[in-house]
């Protein structure tokens, strides 16, 4: 299921960036709609609260003396009173899925948010736990009655949302490389420079998205690890990769005839290409590291294992959705570049 | 400022999400000038016949 979720969303995007034509303008409905998309699902992808339960709360107590959760309660049937003079909201609440729920009286002062409370509304509330004194409090309303609520996932809480920006990135920079390795043997096949010039703005947005996913990684891991960077095994392939790709457009500048260029630079491409695949999925897999997926944790990492409590199915959606975004706009990038070097080509101008 | 980031980590996924963006807007802009010059090549060069 989370596998047909996560390739429909790689296949929508395809279908999405491809039609109706790839190396002239695309239609402004295209655009509007891309647009549209793009912006809706970097939303989906933020917005959504994260919810977690009081286990949660006393277990994060564990590793810190003082811990903050955004707790999914639930309003009993009393209407809530909001109280003018101490500004706070008197209101029974209950953890939604106890059986036997315990009921606490909800009092966050200094907050009017929000205007209006209801019984049986579903919040999102801030609580802390003091681990020496073992009591709860609230510290505000998050949101009420949200749509999507996600779980709390142990050790990352709100930054599991990073999952679904990170990961697209690197994801597309593989596409990226493939399509520049695909129009590179189109133009040995061909000699049609058109085919040299795709693969050459291709490989060249492939590098800018490894970048941003290598950046993207080490700030992540400078919260969740502690140091921006640590030799990981992951980290380390990310950059032998940056590297490889560096020397491609070495090689593209140090050569001056069109023809000669794209020949040697499509052979490199292709070369380039085979150890892409081995170096972002299989050698961080089969290595032990820090990064998910790594050798020691007997699944193949959050998106890619077939446990369903890594991604439960709303995750997977929206991490599908975001994927579908970022390959429209590694698309429409594509698309403008290729557009230009066209030009720059035709109207005789150096590059 | 640790203690602030842990506890309020949507500014983390915020930041990473703005670096992605600053990545991409910065390739835009870059894209954007080489269109002008181009644009200023064919005007000076009136080369508007030849290209379709």
């Amino acid at each position: 299921m989370k596998a047909i979720i996560i390739i429909s969303g790689l296949i929508i995007g395809l279908a999405f960036g491809l039609f109706p034509t790839f190396g002239k303008a695309k239609p402004t409905i295209w655009r509007i709609l891309a647009v549209i998309f793009i912006t809706f699902s970097v939303i989906l992808g933020l917005l959504p609260p994260v919810g977690g339960t009081f286990y949660d709360l006393v277990y994060l107590s564990k590793f810190n003396e003082k811990s903050q959760l955004d707790i999914r309660m639930q309003v009993l049937n009393e209407k809530p009173v909001f109280d003018e003079v101490n500004k706070q909201w008197n209101a029974k609440i209950k953890y939604p899925d106890e059986t036997e729920p315990q009921i606490y009286n909800l009092k966050i002062s200094g907050s009017t948010f929000p205007n209006e409370l209801n019984p049986n509304n579903v919040l999102i509330v801030k609580m802390e736990y003091l681990k020496n004194q073992k009591s709860f409090k609230f510290i505000k309303i998050v949101s009420v009655n949200p749509i999507i609520t996600l779980p709390y996932v142990l050790n990352l809480g709100e930054r599991a949302k990073i999952l679904n920006f990170h990961v697209p990135v690197a994801w597309l920079s593989v596409l990226a490389y493939l399509i520049s390795m695909i129009f590179a043997i189109k133009y040995l096949k061909t000699r049609d420079l058109n085919n040299d010039i795709i693969a050459s703005s291709s490989a060249v947005l492939g590098t800018i998205f490894c970048l941003l996913a290598t950046v993207t990684g080490m700030v992540w891991a400078k919260f969740n690890w502690g140091s921006y960077w640590n030799w990981d095994p992951r980290e380390t392939s990310i950059f032998v990769l940056l590297l490889i790709y560096g020397a491609y457009f070495a090689l593209r500048s140090a050569i001056d005839k069109d023809d000669l260029r794209a020949r040697l630079s499509s052979i490199y491409s292709i070369i380039a290409f085979i150890t892409v695949p081995f170096f972002i999925f299989v050698l961080p897999r089969i290595t032990s590291g820090l990064h998910p997926g790594s050798a020691g944790e007997g699944t193949a990492g959050p998106i890619l294992s077939s446990q369903s409590e890594m991604l439960n199915l709303t995750k997977t959606t929206i991490f599908s959705l975001c994927l579908s975004a970022f390959t429209v706009i590694y698309f429409w990038m594509l698309n403008i570049s290729v557009r230009i070097k066209k030009l720059q080509y035709k109207s005789g101008m150096s590059l | 400022m640790q203690d602030f980031f842990s506890n309020n980590s949507i500014y983390i996924v915020l930041m990473i999400v703005l670096l992605i963006w600053g990545g991409i807007a910065i390739y835009l802009v870059i894209l954007d000038r080489r269109t002008s010059k181009l644009e200023k090549h064919v005007d000076d060069n009136k080369l508007d016949g030849e290209i379709e």
